[in-house]
């Protein structure tokens, strides 16, 4: 009888354990980080032989980190970490597709990643020939974000070269090349990009950029339509909506708001650019403090 | 049938190796782990069936290499320094006979090994296989060379305890040595590759140029004997790659079992 | 007809410590065994009794001096084709049932299969272990690895039995089953060489003996000279008349050891036995027991680590060819 009370008082005190650790939540984790690894040389030295399964191994923990930094705790990944590891998986084995591709889908709109991001998407061009995606991958940096209409092309043709059959390439490169319509190209390239994944949280990240896309060029055709029929571009997002031709102004799914350039294009208030800066040196200018 | 006593003491190695308590937790993990595949490889996003390839043969390399080191150990150097060996070595049979008796026990048990892990890891790939949609199809030649490459090391590395337990006169000597012996060879490779691309040259003092030199030509060149990645990414094989390997680790086992011998000839056995 | 076992000036020395000292385990060891003999070797732990079997075996090479086998290098494992060995605290692959055990050795003898199976079950009989022929070395006691060590020694009817402790480890029975066994092939014409530490076995079982004394060979000869060497003195136990006292007539000069009722017993020399044989009979008394007092194994030890030249029963012709 005391032994049944005993366990009967200890199940208790452990569910009430169990009750107080989903009440307090994220403040008894500790902070969760993303290892730098040390040179790919000695990580090949540590894989004795298999150097394909550790860079495999990194890919894994860097997309179980970016789960539950970004989809989980949500809280800012540590991209330059991020980009860091991916390079050295991709050092130890340069034909590991799921860091290029993780790598396209996380660093593809922050622009100063890109030109870090080109140099390891030519490493796995050079590993992988054949891979249409690389040359695809490549072609939308270059043309959404270095701005480079004729190394996109380069690219695109080459990725068209190594997958004829995909009517992907035709209509991207129409858009791209002759009707110039930015927003439109982006949108198909992504829509191209979520179709392939199979990781809830780039894809995640991959569909607000989307919906942040579709929403922008929405506006983009509302702004035409309103040019066209003022003979003027509006001042403001709101007139739109007066002149009857939205109905109301879509939501920034980056949770700002969304207006007009100084050229007059429309944007969002992403800080995206800002997620990639060097976490080491913040840290270290924190202390300092 | 009267088979010569050096397959006799082999095949009682062997005999010896299936019985032990360590060899079969091993095999048992292996088989664990060759399920796991399953799990392991559906992490990743865009090269599932590639990514348990590499896995699978990840394992059956490291689980081969394991058992050949504990093997060596239990049927060797344990053997060597108690008092078993004196009942085989008091028999009108030459050292070299019984060494080379054990060595072919070893071989043998590796083999078996390498095959049992082998034929596991194929099957786990199919099951992969079953549940994909476009994928490549597996090189299953490149996968079965990549597998002698495996069972090559476990030899050298087999050959290397012999060698190791011919001149120590503790058990556990050899078989830490011989991990030595695993983590430089798999290793030389990579940092002379690193030296010659003139990465290192300023920070790496000459001696250390030197050394990683000298034991690359010193230790076996483990790196030579990987295959993985032509069977991961279905590469064509180049046949005198292949071809070289071979020769260099049987001529390298060779010249470990003529020395080993050697050395053990002039050994007490005390 | 060669000697069995030879060996000249044989000699070991391992260096031990930090410095390398040299160590001399055994020093200029001269014996000869002639076939169809029992030799025991004696000395106590440490003596050299088994560098020198091991040095016999081939499992370690002499640092100096030579030994044969049947006229062949000891080091030759040829050598070894009619010698049955028997190692101190035997150790087998435990994984093994004792019949496999013996099929190995049996087929590392190159013996035919039908040989092989006939002597297994037959020396199993002998060791009584039958009924474990089937079971793992792994689950046997110490005296049972022992009588299978001796099946394994005897598995290729060798003329040449070298056994290292055949004793140790055994019960009464064990040593009584061994003892037998060992004269046994004595009588089919075997040479045994066995070393061993305990006295009567060697009392009752050898012919000759060595003794070894810290790695010295300080005697080789017949085991009764050396525990009851002339000039050995004798216990007499006599029965006397009820009147008749210690202190007077022939004993009197002798030590008395201890008297109860009619029974007197006296320590006296070889030369005295004849002289007061017949003063009891003189004095109507009668002579229940003579023995000679007997040296225990330590006594001899330490008489014999006394001598600084070890006694020898001859110097050895030229060794075997």
């Amino acid at each position: 009888m005391k032994r049944l009370l005993l366990g009967l008082g200890l199940a208790g005190l452990l569910a009430w354990l169990i009750a107080l650790h989903s009440n307090l939540g994220g403040k008894t984790m500790a902070p969760l980080r993303f290892p730098t690894y040390p040179p790919a040389l000695a990580l090949e030295m540590m894989a004795l032989g298999n150097k394909e399964l550790a860079s495999t191994l990194i890919f894994y923990n860097a997309q179980f980190y970016f789960g539950e930094k970004y989809a989980w705790r949500k809280e800012e990944p540590e991209y330059q970490r991020l980009f860091a590891g991916l390079d050295k998986a991709t050092d130890l084995d340069p034909r590991n597709m799921d860091c290029y591709y993780f790598a396209q889908g996380l660093f593809s709109d922050i622009k100063p990643a890109i030109p870090v991001l080109n140099r390891l998407l030519k490493k796995g061009l050079e590993s992988r020939p054949t891979d249409w995606y690389l040359p695809f991958f490549l072609s939308a940096n270059y043309y959404f974000q270095l701005k480079d209409p004729v190394t996109a092309a380069h690219y695109l043709q080459k990725a068209a070269a190594l997958n004829p059959d995909n009517a992907l390439f035709a209509s991207l490169s129409a858009r791209m090349l002759y009707q110039g319509n930015q927003t439109e190209a982006a949108v198909l390239y992504l829509r191209a990009f979520i179709k392939e994944t199979n990781n809830p949280s780039v894809q995640k990240l991959l569909l607000k950029r989307l919906y942040a896309l579709e929403a922008i060029h929405y506006l983009e055709q509302a702004v035409a339509t309103f040019t066209t029929q003022h003979n003027r571009p509006p001042r403001t997002l709101a007139e739109l909506i007066h002149a009857g031709i939205i109905k109301k102004i879509p939501a920034d799914p980056y949770g700002g708001t969304f207006e007009f350039d100084a050229t007059g294009r429309v944007v969002t208030t992403s800080k995206l650019a800002e997620a990639w800066k060097d976490h080491d040196k913040r840290d270290h200018n924190q202390q300092a403090q | 049938m009267a088979l010569h006593p050096t397959f006799m003491i082999g095949y009682y190695t062997f005999k010896g190796g299936l019985r032990d308590r360590l060899v079969q937790s091993l095999l048992l993990t292996g088989l664990f782990f060759l399920l796991s595949t399953l799990v392991f490889s559906s992490f990743s996003m865009r090269q599932p069936l590639e990514v348990a390839i590499n896995y699978s043969l990840a394992t059956v390399q490291i689980l081969t290499i394991l058992v050949t080191l504990f093997l060596g150990l239990n049927l060797l150097s344990r053997e060597i320094e108690s008092r078993a060996g004196y009942l085989v070595m008091g028999q009108p049979i030459s050292r070299t006979v019984y060494l080379l008796g054990k060595f072919c026990g070893l071989c043998l048990l590796s083999l078996l090994v390498v095959s049992f892990l082998g034929l596991c890891a194929a099957g786990g790939l199919l099951l992969v296989k079953l549940g994909l949609k476009d994928t490549p199809a597996i090189a299953w030649g490149n996968f079965f060379v990549a597998h002698i490459g495996i069972w090559m090391i476990s030899l050298l590395l087999g050959a290397v305890t012999l060698l190791f337990t011919a001149l120590a006169t503790s058990a556990v000597l050899p078989f830490l040595m011989t991990i030595g012996v695993w983590f430089i060879g798999q290793s030389t490779q990579a940092v002379k590759n690193y030296l010659e691309a003139g990465l290192g040259e300023q920070q790496m003092p000459r001696f250390l140029n030197w050394l990683v030199t000298g034991s690359f030509y010193c230790f076996p060149n483990l790196s030579l004997f990987d295959f993985k990645t032509y069977a991961i990414y279905g590469l064509a094989l180049p046949p005198l790659a292949v071809g070289y390997a071979m020769a260099y680790g049987t001529i390298y086992t060779m010249i470990l079992l003529v020395l080993a011998t050697t050395l053990f000839q002039h050994r007490d056995m005390t | 007809m060669t000697s069995a076992i030879t060996t000249s000036r044989l000699s070991k020395s391992y260096k031990k410590g930090v410095r390398r000292q040299q160590v001399a385990a055994l020093a200029n060891l001269d014996i000869e065994v002639q076939q169809g003999e029992v030799f025991g070797f004696i000395g106590s732990n440490g003596a050299g009794k088994s560098t020198t079997i091991k040095i016999l075996m081939g499992l370690i090479k002499p640092t100096d001096g030579q030994a044969w086998l049947f006229g062949q290098q000891a080091s030759a494992p040829a050598a070894r084709a009619r010698v049955g060995y028997l190692s101190e605290h035997p150790h087998f692959y435990d994984f093994l049932t004792p019949v496999e055990l013996l099929r190995l050795l049996g087929a590392m003898r190159q013996m035919p299969q039908q040989d092989i199976r006939q002597q297994t079950e037959k020396l199993l009989g002998l060791v009584s272990l039958s009924e474990a022929a089937d079971r793992k070395i792994r689950g046997f006691s110490k005296g049972m690895v022992q009588r299978l060590g001796i099946a394994a020694a005897l598995l290729d009817d060798p003329d040449l039995l070298i056994l290292d402790e055949p004793m140790s480890g055994l019960d009464p029975l064990g040593r009584h089953l061994v003892a037998t066994i060992i004269r046994d092939l004595q009588q089919q014409g075997k040479t045994i060489f066995f070393s061993t530490h305990i006295i009567p076995d060697i009392e009752t079982l050898c012919d000759r003996v060595g003794i070894l004394v810290r790695g010295q060979q300080k005697y080789v000869g017949s085991i009764q000279e050396a525990l009851y060497p002339a000039g050995n003195r004798f216990e007499i136990t006599v029965r006397m008349p009820e009147q008749w006292r210690p202190e007077q007539g022939i004993l009197a000069p002798h030590h008395l050891l201890w008297h109860k009722e009619s029974l007197y017993k006296f320590e006296i020399a070889e030369t005295d036995i004849s002289s007061i044989a017949q003063g009891v009979i003189a004095s109507n008394g009668s002579i229940v027991t003579l023995e000679p007092k007997r040296r225990s194994l330590e006594e001899l030890f330490l008489d014999l680590s006394g001598h600084s030249e070890p006694t020898t029963e001859r110097t050895l012709a030229s060794p075997a060819p």
